[in-house]
């Protein structure tokens, strides 16, 4: 019973855990200029996450090496050095929309601009790394999240015509009023949104906190396999809101407060309370992933002790990192930038940097020193192909696509 | 300069570049140290010593050293962190040692961030809850 | 077959060079001279189209009153832009001026209604006539960019 209720657990924490304020940002915007013609990018960007989340998790849990040590050490400094600067850099603009996210959720609960919320929050993300134990504040932030899913509520209830929406999701091209360039742009930047690096830096350094050994393997992956599909179903329908109520308006979503709208329409002023709580827990615990990232990354190329396992004393400078991270993403946001901007760069350079982070745990994971038997298997490694190819034509694609549709407008 | 001549040590032959360079160092305790950022080899690299003896690992390297593998160039010797290699204990996928890296001179960056920034913050000595 | 293939080449750089020409040139005829208008009271139509929605939402008290007003504060961010995009456009022809002065006005016009609706959101007490007075002026908003939007499709 106790081991079911932790299965469980895990799963609903991987699917409260999968969307932060990239998902929301991009599938709403998604769905209101293109419909669902792009829901299978989401379907392929799970699948991925899926295979990419569960391989860093069993290389970590097997060698209790997390995964940027290993990138040094297979890669050497120079070449790890690089992709350190990338991911660093990415991660803090993604812990800086998150940031912003949940200013901008706040604002939505109490009309107070966001600016005056952006030190709060991020004094509040900083407590919790500071006093919060690891697994509590996994579960929380991930069970609370879960409240999103009453975005999928309030697709039922706003009893879109379903034949339609089957007959969007099956035409993979442009609504007439949009053109190619900008449809595999934002292809692109769901792509970036559903396979966020910083999620396998957070899971294989996580797997790492909570002394996960070969045993735990099996668990992880149940989390994964089954918690991602679900978080992807949340996105398809957050899309599928927009593309109900706010395609046939001509309605261009670029903020937040308009992702809400349709939860509202659907469920009046208890759900909208129910998906700001979702909001704001989603972009909470995503702010706390990006921000442990931040100093899982860089303290694991120096070889610095880090972990919320350890007090912060024993972890001097990864606590240091992340405090100091968490004050780049409040001073970018005092700028006044709209942090909606923010989170749409950070999907696209996210999928910029893909290879980087996705390559050498490919390579590490097939490498038998590390896995002994646990190596990948053919199959593994088969489909592990196919996404390297994809995962490098969308990188490459990104840029031209971000300069050739001018960012998406 | 002169280095106290460690002992031989018995047992396996160690590729450095493979199995010691960009390895993670822990401590007695398992306390991450340092990734090996360098190496410091007495005598020789590579050709024969000319007085017939062989080269002599002395010490693993850590701290600014980092720079010069990236960029090129030759710290100074008397800017090396040095980890004694006499304190290495075992050479697994991480390089483990047999002291606590608290007596270190090498974690004093470690040290002084704790002492005068993490340290004074309240709540940073206790256990997370 | 070859003699074909070989024309082909060249042709279609060609045709790539002039049509990439005429984009950076811009301005210069028919819908593309008005394509920035176009593009500006479509932004503006969907801000006021948001207001409705957000507005009808707190009507019909499906929505709190924090929520609406960030909407319309939002909204208000994106007439902003569309007024700007609309000023700094250097439209072509005459037609294309006096149109260009249209969808100034009804942008105007939008951003006082919304305007309107967020003072109404944050104000505690509201007869029935000020809030059928704040639905019927973004009503007429949103007509007035439609019929706007029209006049810049048809040129």
């Amino acid at each position: 019973m106790k081991r079911l209720l932790g299965v469980a657990l895990g799963v609903l924490t991987a699917i409260g855990g999968f969307l932060d304020i990239g998902d929301l940002v991009t599938n709403a915007v998604v769905g209101s200029r293109f419909g669902l013609s792009l829901a299978w990018v989401v379907v392929v960007g799970v699948v991925g996450i899926c295979l990419f989340a569960q391989m860093s998790g069993r290389v970590a849990a097997v060698s209790g090496r997390a995964t940027f040590e290993i990138i040094r050490e297979r890669l050497g400094p120079r070449a790890a050095g690089a992709n350190l600067a990338a991911s660093f850099l990415i991660n803090v603009l993604t812990l800086t929309a998150e940031v912003g996210g949940i200013a901008l959720a706040l604002q939505l609960a109490s009309s107070v601009e966001p600016r005056l919320w952006v030190p709060v929050a991020a004094l509040a993300v900083w407590f919790v790394l500071w006093r919060v134990k690891f697994s509590i504040m996994e579960n929380v932030t991930g069970l609370v999240g879960l409240t999103l899913v009453v975005f999928a509520v309030a697709l039922f209830k706003l009893g879109p015509d379903w034949g339609d929406l089957a007959q969007q999701a099956m035409t993979l091209a442009p609504t007439s009023t949009e053109t190619w360039p900008t449809y595999w742009y934002y292809a692109i930047a769901l792509f970036g949104a559903a396979m966020t690096p910083y999620e396998v830096f957070f899971f294989s350094s996580g797997a790492v906190e909570e002394k996960w050994t070969a045993k735990d393997v099996g668990q992880s992956r149940l989390n994964v396999l089954i918690g991602f599909p679900f978080g992807g179903v949340l996105s398809i329908a957050i899309a599928a809101c927009a593309a109900v109520v706010f395609l046939p308006q001509a309605i261009e979503v670029d903020s937040l407060s308009q992702i809400v709208l349709p939860v509202a329409l659907a469920g009046g002023k208890l759900a909208l309370a129910v998906v700001i709580v979702g909001i704001v827990a989603a972009t909470f615990g995503a702010a706390l992933e990006t921000s442990l990232s931040s100093g899982y990354t860089l303290a694991q190329f120096l070889g610095w002790s880090w972990g919320k396992f350890r007090r912060p004393t024993q972890a001097a400078r990864f606590h240091l990192t992340m405090i100091v991270a968490l004050l780049i993403g409040v001073a970018i946001l005092m700028t006044s930038v709209d942090p909606v901007k923010v989170t749409e760069f950070s999907v696209v350079f996210s999928a910029i940097a893909l290879p980087l982070t996705y390559l050498p745990i490919l390579v590490v994971a097939n490498d038998p020193e590390y896995m002994g038997k646990h190596v990948n298997g053919r199959a593994t490694n088969a489909l592990a192909m196919v996404y390297l190819v994809i995962i490098l034509v969308a990188s490459l694609a990104a840029i031209p696509l971000m300069i050739a549709t001018g960012a998406g407008s | 300069m002169t280095y106290a001549q460690d002992p031989p040590q018995a047992g396996r032959v160690l590729d450095a570049r493979l199995h010691l360079l960009d390895r993670q160092l822990l401590d007695v305790d398992d306390v991450p140290i340092t990734t090996i950022d360098d190496l410091e080899v007495l005598g020789t690299d590579g050709d024969p010593d000319p007085s017939g003896g062989h080269a002599v690992l002395t010490s693993l390297l850590t701290g600014p050293v980092l720079g010069t593998r990236l960029f090129g160039g030759r710290p100074p010797s008397s800017r090396l962190e040095r980890i004694r290699w006499s304190h290495v204990a075992d050479v697994g996928t991480a390089v483990r040692l047999g002291i606590h890296g608290e007596e270190l001179d090498a974690t004093w960056v470690e040290r002084w961030v704790r002492d005068h920034i993490i340290g004074r913050i309240p709540g940073g000595r206790h256990d997370p809850e | 077959m070859t003699l074909v293939r070989r024309v082909a080449g060249p042709a279609a750089a060609a045709v790539a060079v002039a049509s990439l020409a005429s984009c950076s040139l811009g301005g210069a005829t028919g819908t593309e001279a008005t394509q920035p208008l176009g593009d500006a009271v479509d932004a503006a139509s969907s801000a006021v189209a948001t207001s409705q929605l957000a507005t009808d939402l707190l009507v019909r008290h499906r929505a709190t009153a924090t929520v609406v007003d960030t909407a319309l504060l939002d909204q208000i961010h994106v007439l902003d832009s569309s007024t700007f995009a609309l000023m700094t456009a250097l439209p072509g022809d005459p037609a294309a001026i006096d149109l260009r002065g249209d969808a100034i006005q009804a942008v105007a016009d939008a951003a006082a209604a919304v305007a309107d609706a967020r003072a109404w959101t944050n104000s505690a007490r509201t007869s029935p006539a000020r809030t059928a007075g704040v639905v019927g002026s973004l009503d007429d908003s949103a007509d007035a960019l439609d019929e706007v939007s029209a006049a810049i499709e048809g040129s």
